[in-house]
């Protein structure tokens, strides 16, 4: 259990080989570089200290590691989240368009970060929503909920989508 | 028309593209597991890092009082390295009401004057150099005290910032630029006061933080503030770093800001049609759930939410673990670990997978479901 005798091999290797998904991952999840570094960050000091009782694939453990640092607000709050009274309209324009991407990321930063988080991991990450479920330690219902919501405060229409994306994603 | 699902899968993918480059990760986790070391080894066994709280006012001030609620000069030390904007003087505190402690960051005007349940004790702002040092002098006259650093995200783009601090020279926290830290202790007695000892910290006697920032180098390039909106682009000044010293003080002598027409409701409270068995809510008094007590320090943690200020103690088996304060009307929660190494710290002695009896005990709440509590499930 001491630090000094864990099995750490691998370690630096893991890191160098999943910061970039990481960081992408809490960018989006803080809107903020630094803030994103010093996420990152968190979630591998912490799997550093337990390293070596972790069994199989350690990013999933780490990624998780992560959304409970980023959603423990009381914890460490993270400047960009800058309460605004409320949403813009992202309106109905042509989909794509710069302005209409810059209006949906901009909203993105304003939903609760939970509801965030779960839209992170659903189109992102692309974890499942039992997966993700399983990530955020609520039911699967609560994610399909989340995300539902999360989309119709960006605009974003899923019924829009090619059948192809927008296939059932759980089984 | 509205954005397609695929259209949002491409935009997070665009958006996030930029933050991959990763500046020499191994070296900076270890730099970081290094300075947790030493300070784990110089302050306290169990170091509750608790939040930096944000809470601007966009009025600078140096400030401190003495026991007899003198105030007192705090200075900045004039020997940092690089050019460093002290926040100016507040004069003397009148009884007119205080500022209210709106949650908005200004990273232009200094450290909130009011923030974590404290006051100001001394601040200051390094402004936009890659590397630099900033020293302030506080003199506290109770051990309950909090430091925080902040970055602002305008910080050199290629290079990643690394930030030391220091308290009368003995190393106290160090981390990506970004990082914030609160209070030193836990809840057991005595605890902040033995911290802020090791630190050589005495009160009546003034004591200095010290922050240096510096730069490591970047394979890729980081911010993405060009590529957000103008108008999100806008509100962020670029390039400081603030730090700043609280002292607790007394509730009634908190401005607390001024409540939203419509409270927020804790997502646990709106999740779905399938709340967690073990949830609970109200307004004050004591609320008990069972828990079950883990092996694992991320395994089903207890989640407490609030969205109003308030005061939540954690009680397992009668135990004080916890004291969740909140002072705005931000939503935001606590992780509370609740595994058997954790636990035993408090004194409380159980094996992993057995019950618990958890006590919420809230205070200080001006509304009901306000806040919420329950053992996230895994």
């Amino acid at each position: 259990m001491g630090a000094g005798v864990a099995d750490r091999s691998g370690f630096d290797g893991f890191v160098t080989a999943a910061s970039p998904r990481l960081l992408r991952t809490a960018y989006l999840l803080t809107r903020d570089s630094a803030a994103a570094q010093d996420l990152v960050q968190i979630a591998l000091v912490q799997a550093w200290r337990s390293w070596g009782r972790i069994d199989g694939d350690p990013l999933p453990y780490v990624r998780r590691i992560m959304i409970n640092a980023y959603t423990a607000a009381w914890r460490r709050r993270w400047r960009d989240e800058v309460p605004t009274a409320d949403l813009r309209d992202v309106g109905y324009e042509p989909h794509g368009s710069v302005e209409e991407r810059d209006l949906v990321w901009s909203a993105l930063g304003q939903l609760p970060r939970r509801m965030r988080a779960v839209l992170v991991l659903r189109y992102f990450e692309d974890l499942t929503e039992a997966q993700t479920a399983e990530m955020l330690g609520v039911s699967v219902g609560t994610v399909k909920s989340q995300s539902s919501k999360g989309l119709a405060r960006l605009r974003v229409d899923a019924t829009l989508a090619p059948a192809s994306t927008i296939a059932p994603r759980e089984s | 028309m509205p954005m397609t699902e695929d259209d949002f899968r491409a935009l997070l993918a665009d958006r996030s593209r930029d933050a991959s480059g990763t500046p020499d990760p191994v070296t900076a986790v270890h730099h970081r597991i290094h300075q947790r070391q030493v300070r784990t080894r110089s302050v306290l066994a169990a170091v509750a890092v608790a939040a930096i709280a944000l809470a601007a006012l966009g009025v600078p001030s140096v400030l401190s009082r003495d026991r007899n609620n003198n105030p007192t000069t705090e200075t900045i030390d004039p020997s940092f390295t690089r050019p460093v904007e002290p926040a100016p003087t507040m004069p003397t505190p009148s009884p007119s009401p205080a500022p209210s402690a709106t949650p908005l960051p200004d990273f232009a005007t200094g450290a909130p004057v009011f923030a974590f349940g404290g006051k100001l004790l001394a601040g200051g702002v390094l402004h936009s150099p890659a590397e630099g040092d900033i020293t302030i002098t506080f003199t506290p006259t109770d051990w309950n005290l909090a430091i925080a650093n902040w970055c602002s995200s305008g910080w050199p783009s290629d290079k990643v910032s690394f930030v030391v601090t220091t308290v009368n020279g003995h190393n106290l926290f160090g981390g990506t630029c970004g990082a914030g830290f609160g209070k030193l202790g836990d809840v057991t007695p005595g605890s902040e006061e033995a911290a802020w000892r090791d630190l050589g910290v005495e009160l009546g006697k003034p004591s200095t933080f010290s922050a240096s920032i510096r730069q490591g180098p970047m394979t890729g390039r980081l911010p993405l503030d060009q590529s957000s909106s103008p108008q999100m682009a806008a509100k962020r000044p670029h390039g400081t770093m603030t730090v700043g010293v609280y002292q607790r003080v007394i509730v009634s002598d908190y401005p607390l800001p001024d409540s939203p027409v419509t409270l927020e409701t804790p997502q646990a409270l709106s999740y779905g049609s399938t709340p967690p068995p073990t949830l609970v809510t109200g307004m004050n008094g004591t609320y008990a759930m069972t828990a079950v007590a883990t092996s694992d320090r991320n395994d089903r943690t207890l989640l407490v939410e609030h969205v109003a200020p308030g005061q939540i103690r954690v009680l397992v088996n009668g135990v004080l673990i916890d004291l969740v304060e909140s002072w705005d009307y931000t939503d935001a929660s606590a992780i509370i670990p609740l595994d058997v190494a954790s636990l035993a710290h408090f004194g409380v002695r159980v094996r992993a997978g057995q019950k618990v009896s958890v006590a919420i005990q809230t205070t200080r709440f001006a509304a009901q479901r306000t806040w919420a509590a329950y053992q996230q499930q895994n």
